[in-house]
């Protein structure tokens, strides 16, 4: 056959293929663009501690680094009595460890390792409650196919 | 249907002859029965509740009659389930301005933002914010009647704080039974509606005297259907936060099984 034949059938093939590599590309960007920090709708006060996260969690399905490794052995010990007297304390290095430590990208058992057991356990979900009994701060990390994909922050009653 | 509404119902004995009886939702007022194994004869109990509602720096009321009338109506729709309704001490809320209060005495002088900053719980006389300090000296004279204030806003990621008795260090019983309300956070799901499990959460922790329970090391924990739980859900859905104790699906511990008496007990004589 003559490359005019040929030709037509080639382009289609070649339109085909590259139209299916660009979707699936364009596909997992679209995902990627859902996966970020969120905040309940009336969640609106003092999250500067957490812009760290907001700003670096763009880049979620590969686990951010720790910026700083330190803190990771100590934080569980720090949140430990979060219910009950020592919750504002609990509260405060949690806070501070959120600065420098990332959970996007990270599985709930990843999580549950440097931070202890959750307060609640959900299949998408992770709640640490530091809560002196009035409320107090609540974080919750949320999963979408196993891996967190977002940090809210409800607010107490 | 609410608490004091009459049922009748009618019988059919024989061809063309009926009974009617009259019954009333939970027994008169009148009557005096707490027992947790019959509650079918507890008879109606009613929570004193002063409503203030702060200005804003607009001179405007933070809630409206009409929104806080859904509020409190919603307050009653969930706190029935235990005969207990919220008797108003007067029809209408006050509305006041902002407290200011001028330099004397080396105190300085005070003149509120709007964001109410509560302290650490449990609170204590040299740890107490002004607001704190301010808002106690606006509370009616009644030991026995929960005063609500609505401002603006709170310094804190919460809906509401609740004063109650529990986690008063100061030894100032002024500081007992009395809750701040974050207006700005109480916006429903849909337009025009408000969070409907807010104020009867906070209602049960005055009542109940108790703080959140939710540690599951220890079974004591409030299933998430609970109106303890917290945070409370955003509407009246079927699955949301609705409940008060006792529960038929109770935890280990038992949590939450005496809360519908303790209430009821404390509803007319705060703790």
């Amino acid at each position: 056959m003559k490359i005019k034949t040929f030709f037509p059938i080639f382009f289609l093939i070649f339109v085909v293929v590259t139209g299916f590599y660009w979707r699936k590309i364009a596909i997992r960007e679209t995902t990627l663009n859902h996966l970020k920090v969120t905040r309940s709708q009336d969640s609106e006060t003092d999250l500067e501690s957490l812009s760290t996260v907001i700003s670096t969690i763009a880049t979620p399905y590969q686990k951010v680094p720790t910026t700083n490794q330190v803190n990771e052995p100590l934080i569980k010990n720090s949140i430990k009595n979060r219910l009950g007297g020592g919750a504002y304390e609990a509260s405060e290095a949690m806070e501070k460890f959120l600065k420098s430590w990332n959970p996007a990208g990270r599985t709930s058992k990843e999580i549950k390792e440097i931070l202890g057991l959750p307060d609640r356990e959900k299949p998408n979900s992770l709640t640490y409650l530091f809560d002196d009994g009035r409320g107090g701060d609540i974080f919750v990390f949320e999963f979408r196919n196993g891996i967190c994909a977002g940090l809210t922050r409800p607010p107490s009653e | 249907m609410k608490i004091g509404d009459k049922i009748t119902a009618s019988y059919n004995i024989v061809a063309g002859r009926t009974i009617e009886q009259e019954i009333e939702v939970f027994r008169p007022i009148n009557e005096n029965n707490n027992d947790s194994s019959n509650p079918w004869k507890h008879d109606i109990r009613e929570v004193k509740v002063r409503f203030v509602v702060l200005k804003n720096s607009l001179g405007k009321a933070t809630i409206s009659t009409q929104d806080l009338k859904i509020i409190v109506s919603d307050a009653n729709e969930r706190l029935a389930q235990t005969g207990i309704r919220i008797k108003r001490t007067a029809a209408t809320a006050e509305v006041i301005d902002p407290p200011t209060s001028p330099a004397s005495n080396g105190i300085p002088a005070y003149s509120f933002t709007g964001t109410f900053s509560p302290s650490n719980f449990p609170i204590a006389t040299n740890t107490l914010s002004s607001d704190e300090v301010v808002f106690a000296k606006l509370k009616d004279q009644d030991a026995d009647s929960i005063d609500i204030f609505f401002v603006d806003s709170l310094s804190i990621n919460a809906r509401a704080v609740s004063y109650r008795t529990g986690i008063n260090g100061t030894g100032n019983s002024i500081y007992n039974n009395w809750i701040v309300v974050d207006t700005t956070k109480l916006s429903g799901q849909e337009p025009g509606s408000f969070l409907p499990h807010t104020l009867p959460h906070e209602i049960m922790h005055i009542l109940l005297n108790k703080g959140h329970r939710n540690n599951p090391a220890t079974g004591v924990e409030d299933p998430d259907t609970a109106l303890f739980y917290s945070p409370t859900s955003y509407s009246k859905e079927v699955s949301g936060t609705k409940r008060i104790g006792p529960y038929p699906d109770a935890t280990d511990a038992h949590t939450g099984e005496a809360d519908s008496t303790t209430m009821r007990a404390n509803a007319e004589k705060l703790p």
